[in-house]
């Protein structure tokens, strides 16, 4: 008789056959737990579908879903999840610091923390009024809490003030796709991934921070030798290792490339004119303009003047355009390298020019598709609007029609939420060090780890009172909290995760919370009633609730939910929106006729921009312009930082799980051999970066992924916190910091 | 010990010769070649080496990329897995 490890095995190598469609050993996995419960990975945008095996109410295994986009497959980082819930550091009771910062957290009931906590927001709201109040949230929190926070808030408080760390991640595609098109969210799906025959990568290093995609686009290359992939990106990271042209352009200069790209497609008659005489305006500015006006401007951008901005060879830069317009089918990807800039913005419009000029959207594998970085950044806080100036489902907070919808939706009286914009995450702590915003609400998030410009950003940590639901003692933030929640973690609770392609999933719960941890949807009722919000404004038992009153938000508008109903995602494996009935199967292609439901079947059009009020999305005229830091005499190389594949965010999750921790142990500066020759360095030595902002050893990594003049490091670690390092200049529109440009000093360290 | 199901995605008509080479590994049963010269494996392996092991598949030639689908941690204790090396990181 097999053995139950032989049994353990044998479902292993079932599970591994039925994803390459073998049928084997009967029904996959049923021997390793006593139930499969459906979920989505806690990391990153991409979404991956989970399985959690649960045996005696403990989560003993994981495996891919097979029937999510993801076809089964997970990266190391999911596929070690489970030892994460049994963390020896997850907080697991309530904390307080009882006589201010310098005071040790000590843990006490939850009535007595709640207490504490909604004492000090009732004297903040009583004495300084709602816009001394904040909540600073996450693109990791469940959809619901985000939801909910913002309701509490700007409906419940009357305060605006209701950000989080997608104006860090986020914000500047939503800017892009909001100018370009009229509505925030990708186009297309990952199915475009399938069908696209030109990839071009831009800003992304799909590999370790989208390590699943990544993998599907590996595939689709080695299916067709007609499959070409362009990655464009000053290191030459593991991404580059499929590419057929690597474009290492010098940091920066991407509006210029992306300009000088435009240039050759329309200079070489390579534009689709039919498309974009049809369905684009040109603009710059608020101004109109002709496409002859755009011709004039992409002068300033000949393969020659862009070669000398960017430092790559005229040829390639032609090569490349060619390329991306003769395809028959452009899929263009691309992530903070363009998202975090003082002009995202911009770039993320540039981009859609080139797939608007060339009519490279609307088809199967044609479409610009942002990557998010963090799972629930779309559907958790950029549909629901937990953004300073946002309201759920596309509305605005300047905007009136918008506020009195809610109002009524909510049930509240119109007037009931301020006129006034919130405060986007830099102003809200630095209106927090200036003592203007007094308490602050952070949830499913790390600021003082993550933040840029660390030592400025972490005083208003220090000066405001400071309530945090975490799920890990290690998170840094918690050095300055005055109020320490323990949360329910990942399948401890249920809730609706929303990734890049517009894909609603759900997470049951699968087990109990560890120790006291609760639901955070619990906590921020409990704290929202004790503080008199009435029980009527937020009638909810529990996350389901919330989900059916956000669902039917939008009944008939363009952010459309209505058909995802919580039966359905108990059933199916995420649906991507619009999806405005229960019988409507999900959208692949949005704004395309008989494949958007939004677009009218009887429309004279094949294509309906249907987010802008002519119904044309626009090519935008936007000049290079230089990152906000560049190497000068003084601090004469340039600094990025990015992700790891084998370490998530700051760690407080990948930093338990001794394998993902042994692959990366602690932050390293990547330098090019070229410099770590000039400068005496070898791998393995400790190199002192300087900025303006703060200076930090690192160990050296002598490598050729930095081009010479750029250091990259990864920001994982608490112990070496590089955001120190960083300036926090933002985009103009979209409030984004910069954090992949700053300039530094690199030296052997003694 | 943690049992770990993944796919080896081969290419370079290596499929044979890397699926030699993981038979050799004495962590690794080999269930066959499938469509697209994919390996179905598992692993039996202390899920603190897990990634050295990975490490060790993909330098294989041959070996294009591995792709996890399965992992039951189920007789690990994965809090004692946690050394006092990663909490008091320097
Ligand atoms: S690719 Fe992202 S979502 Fe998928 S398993 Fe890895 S970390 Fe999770």
């Amino acid at each position: 008789m097999a053995t139950r490890r032989e049994f353990i095995k044998g479902s292993a190598a079932a599970v591994a056959l039925s994803v390459m469609g073998v049928p084997a050993f009967g029904a996959q996995g049923d021997t390793q737990a006593d139930t499969w419960v459906k979920g989505v990975c806690r990391y990153c945008g991409t979404g991956c579908g989970v399985l959690i095996g649960v045996r005696d109410g403990r989560a003993v295994a994981i495996k891919g879903d097979p029937n999510n986009h993801n076809q089964g497959v997970l990266c190391q980082k999911g596929m070690l999840l489970v030892p994460v819930i049994y963390a020896k550091d997850r907080l697991v009771r309530p904390h307080i610091r009882k006589n201010g910062k310098s005071s040790p957290l000590e843990p006490v009931s939850w009535e007595e923390a709640m207490k504490f906590a909604t004492d000090k927001f009732a004297q903040v709201l009583k004495e300084d009024g709602p816009n001394a109040v904040a909540y600073y949230g996450s693109g990791q929190a469940l959809t619901e809490e985000s939801y909910l926070a913002n309701k509490i808030w700007k409906g419940g408080f009357k305060s605006n003030n209701v950000d989080g760390n997608p104006r860090l991640c986020m914000a500047s595609a939503v800017g892009g796709y909001m100018s370009t098109f009229g509505k925030d969210e990708p186009m297309g799906t990952y199915d475009d991934l399938d069908n696209a025959t030109c990839f071009f990568i831009i800003g992304s290093n799909t590999s370790e921070a989208h390590p699943v995609l990544f993998q599907r686009i590996a595939k689709r290359k080695q299916s067709s030798s007609e499959v070409r992939v362009i990655v464009a990106d000053p290191r030459r990271t593991n991404t580059s290792r499929i590419a057929d042209m690597h474009l290492s352009f010098k940091p920066g200069t991407d509006l210029a490339l992306l300009n000088g790209m435009a240039h050759v497609i329309v200079r070489d008659e390579m534009d689709n004119y039919r498309f974009h005489g049809k369905y684009c305006t040109f603009q710059k500015g608020d101004d109109a303009v002709t496409f002859d006006d755009y011709k004039a401007f992409l002068q300033d951008y000949t393969p020659e003047k862009v070669a000398e901005i960017t430092g790559l060879a005229a040829d390639d830069i032609v090569k490349v355009a060619h390329t991306f317009a003769q395809s028959s089918a452009t899929t263009s990807l691309w992530c903070m390298g363009i998202n975090q800039r003082t002009r995202g913005v911009w770039a993320n419009n540039l981009i859609h020019n080139l797939h608007l000029l060339t009519g490279h959207i609307g088809r199967p594998g044609a479409t610009p598709l942002s990557l998010t970085g963090q799972p629930n950044a779309c559907g958790g806080v950029r549909d629901v609007g937990a953004l300073a100036h946002l309201l759920p489902a596309g509305r605005v907070i300047g905007n009136q029609q918008h506020r009195n919808e809610v109002e009524d939706y909510w049930g509240i009286p119109r007037g009931s939420i301020p006129d006034k914009m919130g405060l986007h995450t830099i102003a809200l702590f630095e209106a927090m060090a200036e003592g203007k915003v007094k308490a602050v609400f952070i949830h499913c998030t790390n600021p003082a780890h993550t933040l840029p410009h660390l030592n400025k950003h972490t005083k208003g940590l220090q000066t405001a009172f400071v309530v945090q639901t975490e799920a890990f003692m290690s998170a840094e933030t918690l050095k300055y909290a005055d109020v320490a929640f323990p949360a329910a973690f990942w399948c401890e609770t249920d809730g609706v995760y929303g990734c890049t392609e517009r894909r609603y999933a759900l997470t049951e719960q699968a087990i109990k919370p560890q120790g006291e941890a609760r639901p955070c949807v619990n906590i921020l009722m409990d704290f929202a009633k004790r503080l008199g919000i009435d029980e009527k404004f937020i009638p909810y038992k529990n996350a389901e609730d919330i989900w059916e009153e956000w669902r039917k938000f939008n009944e008939k508008g363009p952010y459309n939910f209505f058909g995802i109903t919580r039966a359905r995602l108990r059933k199916e494996s995420g649906i991507k929106w619009p999806c405005p009935s229960e019988t409507h199967p999900g959208t692949n292609l949005r704004y395309v006729r008989g494949k958007d439901p939004l677009v009218p079947a009887n429309h004279p059009d094949p294509i309906f921009f249907y987010g802008k009020p002519n119904a044309k999305a626009t090519v935008f005229l936007r000049p290079y312009a230089p990152p906000f830091e560049t190497a000068d005499a003084e601090y004469p190389f340039v600094l990025t930082t990015g992700r790891v594949i084998d370490q998530w965010h700051s760690a407080t999750m990948t930093g338990t799980v001794p394998e993902l921790q042994r692959a990366y142990p602690t932050n390293f500066v990547e330098i090019n051999p070229e410099d770590a020759k000039k400068l005496g360095i070898r791998n393995g030595d400790k190199v002192e970066l300087e900025t303006r902002r703060d200076k930090m050893v690192l160990p050296a990594v002598v490598t050729d992924v930095c081009m010479p003049g750029l250091v990259f490091t990864p920001f994982f670690d608490k112990n070496l916190l590089v955001n120190k390092l960083l300036h926090d200049a933002v985009d103009a529109v979209s409030k984004e910091p910069e954090y992949k440009i700053c300039a530094t000093r690199v030296r052997k360290a003694s | 010990m943690a049992v770990v199901g993944f796919l080896v995605h081969t290419g370079g008509g290596r499929a044979q010769s890397a699926l030699a080479a993981l038979d050799a590994m004495p962590e690794l049963t080999t269930y066959g070649i499938h469509k697209d010269n994919v390996i179905v494996a598992v692993a039996e392996v202390a899920s603190v080496k897990l990634d050295a092991l990975l490490s060790v598949i993909k330098k294989i030639e041959g070996v294009i990329d591995v792709s996890l689908t399965s992992m039951n941690v189920e007789d690990e204790d994965p809090g004692a897995a946690l050394s006092s090396e990663i909490l008091d990181r320097p």
